[in-house]
């Protein structure tokens, strides 16, 4: 089923539109989940709140990307339960936020309120200059938290070239963000 | 590790979740081209097919080309999106807008801009059956050649979550706009399944 087709579901209060869910991205979003919590119970639990989410929200929302949409809700509540719950145990998110300090500059900048839209607006335009590869890997990696090994095997790359790749955007990015003053 | 430093990566992360849907979408679905010469190894075979086809159906190439002489009696559909909107503009059920009066994150609409109206906007309030018929057929539209034809309409349509899209492209991440009617030069022309169906909407 397309994904306009199980949106319009949502729409109309089909609870059809759960099991279409699930039936199309069940897998990934437990994926999703389990690689930033290392439990299969927590992450069905928060696969289960994501539709839960999903079945709130629309309507209003009308995404265009079933996908992207249902992937975001599940990350946020992975990484909110992450959070609440202060895992002592090295896991995946802890991993993914070491790696990114290396995307924050160094330099001593004057204390300044965060501004999320203006820093999702960089990463956007970050990413829109990467090639789909690239793009792809640097997702893979930070969004949907995949290890460096199953990215390798499903971009048909080496990981080698995963880790170069990765490295070398995390710079690029801390450049961009030491010229921009976000971070 | 500094944790100033650490706060901000977890925030960074935090933002990594905000990027736009298309790159997310993208992201897992994207796949490596074959190698190279698999790549032409397949090429050369497709070419060798489409000549033996051709040279099979040459003979009877004649009964698919009318006689240039004679004049089409009775058009049914318009050549062009282009044509048509031109066309039937002082026809079409749409009400007027400024700018700033184009609303992406209500309700789905069909915007038209005309040449010579710089600042002005022609919308269309879309069905969700609509919006969902249209989004389903942009992208089948054939190919332009070399040059890409000067529109005097130009066309998006606005999905009501800040998306926008244009029947003239295809649906690539660049090609999808975020709150605002986007310049572009036509990739696709319309289908004539879709210049019947935005005949069908604009004439309700």
């Amino acid at each position: 089923m397309e994904d306009y087709q199980i949106v319009d579901l949502y729409w109309a209060r089909n609870e059809t539109a759960i099991t279409e869910s699930e039936k199309k991205y069940g897998k990934m979003l437990t994926s999703l989940s389990y690689s930033l919590l290392s439990s299969r119970e927590d992450a069905e639990e928060c696969v289960n709140d994501t539709y839960l989410d999903a079945w709130n929200a629309m309507p209003t929302a009308r995404p265009m990307y079933l996908g992207a949409f249902l992937s975001k809700i599940t990350r946020r509540i992975s990484v909110d339960r992450w959070r609440h719950d202060h895992r002592e145990k090295r896991g995946g998110l802890e991993n993914l936020t070491e790696e990114l300090t290396e995307c924050i500059p160094d330099v001593d900048t004057p204390a300044r309120e965060y501004e999320r839209g203006l820093l999702t607006r960089e990463l956007n335009a970050f990413l829109q200059e990467l090639s789909g590869e690239k793009r792809a890997i640097f997702l893979r990696r930070y969004f949907y938290s995949q290890p460096l090994a199953t990215i390798a095997h499903e971009l048909n790359v080496s990981e080698a070239k995963v880790k170069v790749v990765l490295h070398r955007l995390r710079e690029q990015l801390q450049q961009r963000l030491e010229v921009s003053g976000l971070l | 590790m500094n944790v100033s430093k650490q706060k901000k990566a977890a925030f960074l992360l935090d933002e990594i979740g905000n990027v736009n849907d298309v790159y997310v979408q993208e992201a897992l679905q994207y796949r490596n081209t074959a190698p190279a010469t698999r790549r032409i190894l397949t090429a050369i075979a497709c070419s060798l097919l489409v000549a033996v086809i051709g040279l099979g159906v040459a003979g009877q190439l004649d009964a698919f080309f009318p006689d240039p002489e004679i004049p089409n009696e009775n058009p049914s559909t318009y050549v062009s999106l282009d044509e048509f909107l031109c066309t039937e503009r002082e026809t079409f059920n749409c009400i007027t807008l400024s700018v700033s009066g184009v609303n992406y994150f209500e309700n789905a609409h069909l915007i038209l801009q005309y040449e010579g109206d710089d600042t002005l906007y022609q919308s269309r309030a879309l069905t969700d059956k609509e919006v969902g018929m249209l989004r389903s057929m942009i992208g089948n539209g054939s190919a332009v050649g070399s040059d890409s034809p000067t529109l005097a309409c130009r066309v998006w349509l606005i999905m009501g979550d800040g998306s926008v899209i244009s029947p003239y492209l295809s649906l690539t991440p660049g090609n999808v706009g975020s709150a605002v009617l986007f310049d572009y030069e036509a990739e696709l022309l319309p289908s004539e399944n879709m210049i019947s169906y935005i005949s069908d909407i604009l004439n309700s």
